[in-house]
């Protein structure tokens, strides 16, 4: 009796686990924080860039190894970008950008880093070894010898199709609608156009390179 | 520790009160100064460990492998095959006409890992004190199922659990040799997850740590902040250099302490070493080398930390690997 009433708590919090763990929740938005910027000017540079810490966005590749190449797989390496000196000549860049405008609300035309091509042979291999997993586990519950074997697979066959079928019930939800963002930046703009976006491995500076154009026109609107 | 005029029972509360003294010490250092205290304990402790570790190991071994030396076989197999793999996969992607990319590369070697330790824990179960171990070959497919779906979780998985397992050969060796200590060491074993969550709880909004110098980078690399970009970087190498730290501290001190039937120079309680004439010759060269070694690693610091610690990361992974098959023999 008492495993029939265990059973049964077990399997209706089975029930509601899909939709007790929102799993289809997205993640929240990341609360703005205060992060060092600077600003460089390379006269040489042929476009703008902005170079932002890996740690700061969700994207994610493999570190470059000592002495490995940094194309090692199929993520774009990370550059190293900064200039090493000032132009020479050059007055220092003025940080005309409000530098504590968080991460989050800073509105760029930018393109992303290419995220990491997936193996598809990867999910093919994982599903053949969890099938040969539940079928190891099948024939490894119904050859051994003791009389509870039988409750066990009852009680885990029931699991599995209660689980099953309460998350086809509950968790294919779309997840909720998520409030509108804070509309844009009410500044006057020194320029529009277009950086190149590129993430780096460790570091905690956002670096904007300037090429000489666009250094030459935050300039002439500043005045 | 048994001429102290202390009862065993409060011996071994000593004992784990002296375990208890290391970790908080450990956490206190990891959380507070992470980098530095990394780069200080793997200095002065890694390559000591390496060698005191081996000693115990000498200690344990049976003198001849008899009935045990398929299990020995496929051990010897997995521990230099796995490492030699392990180790050769960066120069594999250097090279230019190399088919498989990294993520395929260490799917293929926890595979095969995974495959190793179930064939060894069915090999184990099959000698006394023989035990169940059907269900090794389902969790076995079901983790090679997790390690394709994220190949380079099970790596950090290893890198952060690898570090219990010395816990776990204390608490063998304490059932064999003071075996009243044990309630007193389990008890103390608690203080463990309690200092792993005060490390979350004060460091997980820290931001992350400072510093773009190669060896800042190899420390909070391998502590995983490029795989859990969301997790700050003083967090996860504040939890590394602990778990570390209190692996390093139950070898080079705890073990010693209760696991050496003698001193570390006397080989008479090597019963590989009792065999006499070669073999006897054999593991004083092998002691001898092994110091060498830890001599060269302490002059490879000091000329450039950075590289040799990436080396010794790597190299470092046969004796994570030589841990699995003593500690099945030891359970």
């Amino acid at each position: 009796m008492r495993t029939i009433i265990a059973a049964g708590l077990l399997l209706a919090g089975l029930s509601i686990s899909p939709k007790v763990s929102r799993a289809d929740i997205p993640p929240p938005v990341p609360e703005p924080k205060s992060i060092p910027v600077k600003i460089y000017l390379d006269e040489k540079a042929k476009e703008s860039r902005i170079l932002v810490p890996q740690n700061l966005t969700t994207v994610r590749f493999r570190p470059v190894r000592p002495g490995l190449p940094p194309n090692a797989g199929n993520v774009p390496p990370p550059t190293s970008p900064l200039p090493t000196s000032p132009a020479p000549g050059s007055a220092p860049p003025k940080a005309d950008i409000d530098t504590d405008t968080p991460v989050s609300q800073i509105e760029a035309d930018v393109e992303y880093a290419a995220e990491p091509i997936k193996n598809p042979n990867h999910l093919m291999i994982a599903g053949v070894a969890l099938t040969m997993g539940l079928g190891c586990g099948g024939v490894w519950l119904l050859r051994r010898p003791d009389a509870s074997t039988l409750r066990g697979v009852v009680l885990l066959v029931a699991s599995g199709v209660v689980l099953c079928g309460s998350t086809l019930l509950w968790a294919n939800a779309p997840p909720p609608v998520r409030p509108p963002v804070v509309g844009k930046i009410d500044l006057p703009i020194l320029s529009d156009g277009k950086m190149k976006l590129e993430v780096l491995q460790g570091g905690d500076t956002i670096s904007i390179i300037l090429d000489k154009e666009t250094y030459a026109k935050l300039q002439k609107e500043a005045k | 520790m048994s001429t102290l005029p202390l009862s065993k029972p409060d011996q071994g509360r000593l004992f784990a009160g002296g375990f208890a003294f290391i970790a908080v010490l450990a956490a206190m250092l990891a959380g507070w100064i992470p980098i530095a205290f990394s780069i200080a304990t793997v200095f002065l402790f890694a390559g000591p460990h390496n060698w005191l570790e081996a000693r115990y190991i000498l200690g344990r071994l049976p003198a001849r492998t008899g009935k045990l030396w398929p299990f020995f076989a496929v051990s010897f197999l997995g521990i230099v095959g796995l490492t030699a793999g392990f180790a050769l996969i960066p120069s594999y992607l250097r090279n230019s006409s190399a088919m498989l990319e990294a993520e395929s590369l260490y799917g293929i070697w926890d595979s095969v890992f995974l495959v190793w330790l179930a064939t060894l824990v069915t090999m184990r179960s099959r000698t006394n004190p023989r035990f169940e171990a059907g269900w090794v070959w389902p969790l076995m497919f079901m983790l090679v199922a997790g390690v394709w779906l994220e190949p380079f979780a099970f790596g950090f998985a290893l890198v952060y659990l690898h570090p219990l397992m010395a816990l776990w050969l204390l608490d063998r060796e304490l059932r064999r040799s003071h075996r009243e200590w044990l309630p007193a060491y389990r008890r103390g074993l608690l203080v463990m997850p309690m200092l792993l969550l005060a490390l979350v709880a004060r460091l997980h909004s820290s931001p992350n740590l400072p510093g773009d110098d190669p060896v800042s980078r190899a420390i909070t690399g391998h502590a995983g902040d490029w795989f859990l970009a969301g997790v700050s970087s003083h967090l996860l190498v504040a939890l590394h250099t602990f778990l570390e730290m209190v692996h390093y501290g139950v070898w080079v001190v705890l073990i010693p302490l209760v696991g050496y039937r003698s001193r570390a120079w006397e080989l008479e309680t090597i019963p590989v070493a009792r065999r006499g004439g070669v073999w006897r010759k054999a593991v004083v060269v092998l002691l001898l080398f092994g110091l060498l070694l830890v001599l060269t690693l302490w002059s490879c610091f000091l000329l450039d930390y950075g590289t040799t610690r990436s080396v010794y990361f790597t190299v470092a992974m046969l004796h994570v690997l030589a841990e699995i098959p003593f500690l099945l023999r030891m359970i």
